[in-house]
């Protein structure tokens, strides 16, 4: 598949092409949360003319405050394991008022978020659903931090093996809680969904990378996935940024 | 399975032309031609009996070209409702359903609907709620819901299932409401059941229903909004107090909508929260919900014959609770027995839901009425005409000898 | 409870005056946030216990202390804090009412529920515009300072910073708004020249909680006294882009 769009290939290119903010400052997460850098620059690639849907996860707490916001999108809440849902729901919807003519034709980038668990967990059913709907434009963004960061760092199926977590601790008689391998949910999205239009993984150590793939998926249309890895620094007890995968 | 030549030529007419047309079907066939009528955006199909109907005559109705929606099979129905929510936060007018336990699995998308003020129009096939499985009729999956901001109507016939539907839309997209409405029918014995009813044509639909505007609240690049971001306690209660309100301007609003429809489709249904049957100068009156009205109705034809005062009130609109007509109905009666096809496991009294509501909005009633519960046709066993003549003696006796010697009776039920 | 390690007498320039009198108390220990989670047991609950021991020993004894410190995991070492806390107390000051800053709380006034959109919605921000209402720059403990004699303006900064603090100054330099800054220090680690970026404790500094200084500003108009600055503070530094300390 040819792509016409242009895609950034220096850090001059993301200054020149993404300096404008639509995801700004002024968000409840941790210190060097990644996961934060992780959605400025999805939002910074896919423009004012998108419509984000944020599922329950720390990016949905973090984020947002009632009455405050960073988001300089249209922004909405769905619950945890909705992501699938809402993105449909939206690009349905979109769709059909664009047709009846109830709402100007034009291409509106619609892009669903959701951690670990409200991804491979909770909401794995209805983002596989999802990914079936192949007359929809959307994008589903799995930031990955292998927990449920939010609410005390517990572990996920996304967890790594052997991993401490406030549901998996070490113990004097059992050593290993967390006895399970992580899922690889970019492959089964991949493998097990045949019209799903792209798969990618990213991290926002590369945001060149990150940036590219964002703008890729928008443009490819239908349903597409990114899964991205985000480094904790409330659960990842330790974790130099220095070493980031 | 498409639309039959004779259903075609009956829909042309309703879409084209002027005039009502009359045709026989479902409870649920009703509601979908209220639904091409209204001209919905989205709608999201999971199946389930007795609901389930509706969306098969929905696809029916699109894949042959009398109406277009987008119609989305979900993965189950929290999917399902997740996506109407999210469909009518971008400007999409929505229908969706379920039942019983299915409208149950949904329970968290269901509340975020009318906490984030979507006017989302549900038909719930009032289904029993498991286990063991089963697919008869009780009112307990929609009462589920009562607390949490969902306007809920019952509906007794095929006709009133289009109209209420129509209603519904007007209702619920008032910027004064802004609430989801869930359209209540018994599975089985109006889902599933043939009626005449008539069609009314598209043109004057139009004149009833206008457009549905989410004003400032929709979901577009023009319009940036943050919706739904987390609340804690400095908030919580203004939002609640602003759904309080919401449910209390539907009475004034349900009254105005029913007046227009009267006006423009000729079909008036007097007052719009209950059908009040025969009550003036009543003994005793039953109440219930649904189409336990039919076999009820019968029996105070036959009773009235024989020099009996007795009436029936159905109550139609359960949220917002009708008590001004509660109160006006059933005040000056002797006896009050209502028939519950529910249940609610240790309230006061251990009786039905819509038992102890009644009882409660006639606490403030200058005169009080004797009240009986009867628990009955609860998983879908019938309550027949013999059944209702009974439990109009029960309550004539109390009337009788002026006490209720068992409040709460669980109606046929084996020893 | 505060975090600095001024003696009682500067703490009272910023410590509210109350109606009341009270004891104020410094407690010399390692900087800690109790029990938040990413930094569980510091020790910052037996250094308190340890404090009201010596202020307060109606309340509460050493003795009683000990006790039930033992009784917990770790016992030595959580005793050891403890004493620790009661002997270094160094400053114990009476305070009398009206003594302290000045000041008057103001709650901040709400919407009532007429005013406020219905659903939970709220305006969102415009392009490039910081969360007016909700900031998060005290919550750092290190600050960046920058040398912007030696900015090679390669962007990096403004690329990796999570909460989106660098604006870019016309003439291309990076400029913190540090009301923003969180203070993780990742502009820092990928500053790729020596001594540009300097991560200096929060308690270097006379200015914060709100009223920042504007660096780029403060270099514009005097660069040799702002040299001077930045030279006086590298000593102190806790990181430094490429060289680490």
């Amino acid at each position: 598949m040819t792509i016409s769009i242009k895609l950034a290939r220096t850090v001059k290119d993301l200054l020149q092409m993404a300096q404008t903010e639509y995801f700004d400052a002024g968000h409840r997460t941790c210190q060097g949360c990644e996961s934060a850098m992780v959605l400025r620059w999805v939002a910074k690639a896919a423009g004012p003319n998108t419509i984000v849907i944020g599922a329950t996860g720390c990016m949905y707490v973090a984020n947002t405050t009632y009455y405050t916001t960073a988001w300089a999108l249209p922004w909405i809440h769905t619950q945890l394991s909705g992501t699938g849902s809402a993105v449909v729901g939206t690009a349905a919807a979109l769709k059909a008022l664009m047709e009846k003519g109830k709402l100007p034709n034009e291409k509106i980038n619609v892009i669903g978020i959701c951690g670990d668990l409200g991804c491979a967990d909770a909401g794995l059913s209805e983002v596989s659903n999802a990914l079936t709907h192949t007359k929809y434009n959307f994008l589903i963004l799995m930031y990955d931090n292998e927990s449920s960061a939010n609410t005390d760092i517990q572990e996920t199926t996304m967890t790594p093996y052997g991993a401490l977590t406030t549901f998996s601790p070490s113990g004097k008689q059992v050593r290993i809680m967390k006895y399970r391998w992580k899922k690889n949910m970019a492959a089964m999205m991949a493998v097990g969904h045949p019209e799903v239009r792209y798969v990618a993984t990213a991290i926002a150590s590369d945001p060149i990378d990150l940036y590219n793939k964002v703008k890729k998926a928008l443009e490819i249309g239908g349903p597409t996935f990114i899964h991205t890895l985000d480094p904790c620094p409330k659960g990842w007890g330790g974790y130099d940024p220095q070493v980031q995968p | 399975m498409s639309v039959t030549a004779l259903e075609s030529k009956r829909l042309e007419a309703v879409l084209k032309g002027d005039e009502e047309v009359e045709v026989v079907g479902t409870g649920t066939d009703a509601v979908a031609y209220a639904l091409m009528l209204a001209d919905i955006d989205v709608t999201s199909a999971y199946p389930i009996r007795p609901y389930g109907g509706v969306m098969q005559t929905v696809a029916r109705l699109i894949a042959d070209g009398y109406m277009k929606a987008e119609y989305i099979v979900a993965a189950h129905e929290h999917d399902q409702f997740e996506i109407v929510k999210h469909a009518s936060a971008v400007g999409a007018r929505t229908f969706v359903g379920s039942s019983g336990v299915g409208w149950l699995l949904a329970i968290e998308a269901i509340v975020a609907i009318s906490t984030d003020r979507y006017p989302v129009v549900a038909l719930i096939g009032n289904r029993a709620l498991d286990d063991p499985g089963a697919y008869g009729v009780e009112h307990n999956d929609a009462l589920m819901v009562r607390d949490v901001g969902w306007l809920l109507v019952w509906v007794d016939t095929a006709q009133e299932a289009l109209d209420t539907t129509l209603i519904a839309y007007r209702v619920a997209e008032d910027p004064r409401v802004m609430l989801p409405v869930g359209i209540s029918m018994d599975g089985a014995f109006l889902t599933h059941s043939e009626h005449v009813f008539k069609i009314p044509p598209k043109s004057k639909v139009q004149k009833f229903l206008p457009p549905y505007d989410l004003g400032n609240r929709k979901l577009h690049p023009s319009n940036v909004i943050s919706v739904a971001p987390q609340v804690n306690e400095d908030w919580v209660t203004e939002i609640r107090k602003q759904m309080d309100e919401a449910m209390k301007n539907a009475r004034k609003v349900i009254e105005e909508v029913y007046r227009d429809f009267a006006k423009i489709f000729g079909r008036d249904y007097g007052n719009p929260f209950v059908e009040p049957y025969m009550v003036e100068d009543a003994d005793v009156v039953m109440v219930g919900m649904g189409t336990v009205s039919k076999p009820i109705k019968e029996a105070v034809r036959r009773l009235r014959a024989k020099g009996e005062k007795v009436g029936f009130l159905r109550i139609r609109w359960f949220r917002p609770f009708p008590t001004d007509d509660i109160i006006r109905y059933l005040s000056d009666v002797k006896v009050v027995a209502v028939v519950d096809r529910d249940y609610s496991f240790g309230s006061p009294f251990d009786g039905g839901a819509v038992f102890t509501e009644i009882r409660s909005a006639l606490y403030e009633a200058e005169h009080r009425p004797l009240m009986m519960n009867f628990i009955g046709g609860l998983g879908g066993r019938e309550i027949t005409y013999n059944d209702a003549i009974n439990m109009f003696n029960m309550a004539l006796d109390a009337a009788r000898k002026g006490k209720v010697e068992q409040r709460v009776i669980w109606y046929g039920v084996r020893e | 409870m505060v975090s600095k390690r001024s003696p009682p007498d500067e703490l009272l320039k910023f410590i509210p005056a109350r109606d009341s009198p009270y004891t104020l108390v410094v407690v010399y220990g390692e900087r800690s946030i109790g029990d938040f989670w990413t930094f569980p047991d510091d020790g910052t609950v037996e250094r308190v216990l340890g404090a009201i021991a010596k202020v307060m020993p109606n309340i509460l004894t050493l003795d009683d202390v000990k006790k039930y410190l033992e009784s917990l995991d770790k016992p030595s070492e959580r005793v050891n804090r403890a004493l620790e806390a009661y002997q270094s107390l160094v400053k114990l000051r009476e305070v009398k009412p009206g003594e302290g800053l000045p000041y008057k709380y103001e709650p901040p006034h709400l919407p009532g529920w007429k005013d406020m959109m219905i659903g939970g919605a709220i305006p969102g921000l415009k392009p490039n515009q910081r969360n007016p209402y909700f900031t998060g720059g005290t919550a750092k403990h290190y600050r960046p300072v920058i040398n912007f004699d030696k900015c090679i303006k390669c962007s990096l900064c403004w690329e990796y910073c999570p909460d989106s603090v660098f604006d870019v100054t016309p003439d291309g330099y990076f400029n913190p708004a540090l009301a923003y800054c969180k203070g993780c220090g990742i502009c820092a680690e990928v500053c790729p020249v020596p001594d540009t970026i300097i991560m200096v404790d929060e308690m270097e500094f006379e200015d914060g909680y709100g009223k920042f200084i504007d660096e780029y500003r403060a270099w514009k108009e005097n660069r040799e006294a702002y040299r001077k600055w930045f030279e006086s503070l590298l000593p102190k530094a806790q990181v430094i882009s490429v060289r680490k300390r």
